[in-house]
């Protein structure tokens, strides 16, 4: 429906604004050629709703609020269907309600971005302060074998910059991308640039349109829509490569979900967006990502100061989780600090991958770490 | 010489996986006889199906794009797919347990926002596919797999219920009125608005479990039991009567979300181009 | 008869009793008295087509023939249902209430020009 940016928004390129981390993620949809939103109001992610009802008409895509999060899940699946380059955002409560449909999303290989703005959960929990507390769920949340790609910003221009990622890696690899801010990266304001970013991953190219199988063949098929005298079928159900249903055959479904699990797996490295900085003869390194790393620099700054060898690791993307990076960290680290927003979901992940010591600095109840926290936390540890 | 809907099927999906004597398979004939009547071609078409046996009505027998979704949120889909692809007919079949019951509130809402859809609810007043459970619309004291001492709610009456939600066009019709059927098909494919129907079909396996009716009795049933909607309302004081009232129960000329979407957009743009218009004059305005 | 809601006025239902059954006044037997609305032709040679491997022995096509042509055979299809066929002696009107009502796509009617 809009194939290359509206004039308007190529004015505006490189102007510098001031706002909510969720406006900066908004921007970035626009900037990222998203053509239809659908979404239900969610605090703290209403704001991204609000603004694109506003401005997607205006490029020529568009908006629907839906009577429920499942709904909007799925109308922005029907509509990536139709050709759309979709998105939704929510919360806890709806990303719980969304996971059915998020599957169904990895099952029909079908491109487009959700974004959970966490909050205190579980359930209802405080509502309206920021928490970390669902990215375990972001990796398992739905049922089956499944890769999961999750991207986390600690900025509003991350935000901007990790939404038009988002939409780049869903449509390279035809996979739904979860994109987990948090309330206080959402809610916080803060100048940030429209700016295409310029270094991107190096993603595979997205598949270029051919006759060959929908789904399967390849190991990610040709994007075919509705629409396109194909006469598709797209089924949640386990299909074979031209997309007819197939549940009784056993390497049928094995080579789908294999393959399924592979397009995420081999694409790990090219994934992998990390920002490193761990010195020689470290002996803690701070693993972090979203709203904490950033008094979790500012603590690692504060420590060096006072002698302690620290070093900072800060996850962009999450999931995929790039064990790799703790695989090789120097053999003097011995201790691995995360300070997390809950208690304990990447510390467990990062267990996986480290013979060292894991200490999680946990800190629920809606407020972000505190650099002071991180810097006693990190002294007791050192 | 072939069958003369044969051209609509896709290869090798006939026979089809339904019993014998069910109703899916009646639907899937109407559905491909309308279309044949209307000359529509399947290009044109997008059928989204949720899950249980009548689901399984156009997927994957039927060649047009299809979208197979999961339990339920059919027309939520569906919505999604209409709002990107405004020129095609986008057309939803499930069972009465998929649309009226884990579905029921995407239906409501759908009838409320009247969007551009055609549904076909094929009600077979029992959860097949799963085995023979109750639904939201089987008939009080029936014996199911889940209410062995009788089903204790009444049927939920959903064509009533999408009158009273809005909807342009309610019809309900069985599947023995073959030719009504195939007729209320054809408006519902080129209405605006939220267009829905019933069909009242049959389930020889699960829901005769009891009676053991075969097929050709439980037509007969519909056919003696059924009332057309106007000698309904004179039988019964205006009211509509049974659940077996077949005819169509509303007509409405509500505006379809899609005429009131595009006249928003139609004016966005025009202010749009006013503004940049005047933009463009105050830029030369400036610039002398 | 109009109900029309005051706050809603787009809602009111415009079904004047028993003008929206389609064009069928009565159900129960239209159908059959007017042969001409389907474009079935008449004077022409009718010949009843089954496609057996299609069949599931349903009998709905046996019990609504109106002219009662057909009658369940003992044979077997490759699935083991027993299909219709048509009765000798018996001539098929053309009015494809077997074709219309299978639901099988087993059943069709063929017309052949005198």
């Amino acid at each position: 429906m809009n194939p290359s940016l509206p004039n308007y928004l190529k004015k505006q390129e490189g102007k510098r604004l001031f706002d909510l981390g969720d406006i900066a993620c908004a921007w970035g949809a626009l900037y990222a050629k998203c053509s239809f939103y659908a979404g239900y109001p969610i605090t703290p992610a209403s704001e991204i709703a609000e603004f694109l009802s506003k401005e997607l008409p205006r490029t020529g895509g568009r908006f629907i609020q839906m009577e429920d999060e499942i709904a909007s899940m799925a109308a922005i699946i029907g509509a990536a269907w139709a050709g759309a380059r979709s998105m939704t955002a929510t919360s806890g409560p709806g990303f719980s309600l969304m996971q059915e449909n998020i599957g169904y999303a990895v099952m029909t290989e079908t491109p487009c971005v959700v974004v959970n703005v966490q909050r205190s959960g579980p359930s209802t929990g405080q509502a309206t302060k920021p928490a970390q507390g669902d990215m375990m769920q972001a990796r398992w949340g739905t049922h089956g074998d499944h890769e999961m790609v999750a991207l986390c910003p600690n900025s509003a221009q991350e935000c901007f910059d990790l939404t038009v990622r988002s939409f780049d890696i869903a449509h390279a690899l035809r996979v739904p991308v979860l994109l987990m801010l948090d309330g206080e990266v959402g809610h916080l304001r803060e100048t940030f640039d429209l700016k295409l970013p310029e270094t991107g991953l190096n993603l595979p190219k997205p598949p270029s349109p051919s006759d060959a199988p929908p789904f399967g063949g390849n190991p990610v098929p040709p994007q075919v829509l509705f629409g396109e005298g194909r006469y598709l079928h797209v089924t949640g159900s386990t299909h074979k490569p031209d997309g007819t249903r197939d549940v009784t055959t056993p390497e049928v479904h094995d080579q789908l979900v294999r393959r399924l699990c592979r397009k995420v797996d081999q694409n790990r490295h090219a994934l992998k967006d990390v920002e490193k900085d761990i010195p020689r003869n470290s002996k803690t390194v701070v693993l972090c990502y979203g709203a904490p790393s950033r008094p979790a620099a500012a603590a690692v700054e504060e420590a060096r100061k006072e002698g302690l060898k620290a070093g900072y690791l800060r996850l962009r993307t999450v999931w995929p989780f790039p064990g790799d990076e703790l695989e090789k960290l120097p053999r003097s680290v011995e201790t691995v600090l995360v300070p997390e927003m809950n208690l304990g979901q990447m510390s467990r992940e990062a267990e996986r991958f480290t013979d060292r010591k894991v200490v999680c600095a946990s800190k629920v109840g809606g407020v972000c770490h505190t650099m002071r926290e991180i810097l006693s936390k990190l002294r007791e540890v050192s | 010489m072939d069958h003369p809907l044969v051209k609509y099927l896709r290869p090798g999906t006939i026979p089809s996986t339904f019993c014998p004597g069910c109703g899916c398979g009646m639907v899937l004939n109407c559905l491909l006889s309308a279309i044949e009547k209307k000359k529509v071609d399947p290009k044109d078409i997008v059928m989204v199906t949720g899950i249980g046996c009548s689901s399984w009505i156009p997927s994957p027998m039927f060649k047009c794009d299809t979208l197979h979704t999961t339990h339920g949120r059919a027309v939520a889909f569906a919505t999604g797919v209409k709002l990107m692809m405004p020129d095609k007919k986008v057309l939803i079949i499930a069972g009465d347990g998929d649309l009226s019951g884990i579905g029921g509130n995407h239906l409501v809402h759908a009838a409320h926002r009247n969007i551009d859809l055609g549904v076909m609810m094929v009600n077979n007043r029992i959860y097949g596919m799963t085995g023979g459970q109750c639904s939201p619309t089987t008939p009080s004291d029936l014996y199911t797999t889940t209410t062995p001492y009788g089903n204790l709610d009444q049927p939920m009456m959903a064509a009533e219920l999408m009158v009273s939600a809005g909807a342009n066009y309610v019809a309900r019709w069985t599947t023995y009125h073959v030719r009504q059927l195939t007729k209320a098909m054809e408006e519902l494919m080129q209405g605006e608005g939220f267009r829905f129907l019933e069909i009242i079909s049959q389930c020889p396996t699960h829901f005769e479990k009891d009676s053991k009716r075969t097929p050709t009795e439980i037509l007969d049933f519909y056919k003696e039991n059924s009332i057309p909607v106007a000698e309904a309302k004179e039988a019964y004081d205006g009211q509509l009567g049974s659940r077996l009232t077949v005819g169509a129960l509303a007509e409405r000329k509500r505006d379809g979300y899609m005429r009131r979407l595009e006249a928003v957009e139609r004016k966005l743009r025009a202010d749009m181009e006013g503004e940049a218009q005047k933009n463009a004059a105050g830029t030369r305005e400036g610039k002398k | 008869m109009k109900v029309a809601p005051a706050d809603f006025p787009d809602f009111a239902i415009l079904t004047p009793a028993g003008t929206l059954d389609s064009g069928f006044r009565s159900v129960k037997n239209a159908r059959f008295k007017r042969p001409w609305r389907d474009g079935v032709s008449m004077g022409k040679k009718h010949e009843v087509r089954i496609l057996k491997n299609n069949c599931k022995g349903c009998g709905i096509c046996v019990h609504y023939c109106p002219k009662k042509t057909l009658e369940m055979s003992e044979e077997f299809t490759p699935k083991g249902y027993h299909p219709p066929e048509k009765k000798k002696g018996t001539e098929c009107s053309g009015c494809r209430v077997c074709e219309r009502m299978c639901p099988d796509f087993a059943i069709f009617i063929e017309e052949e020009a005198q």
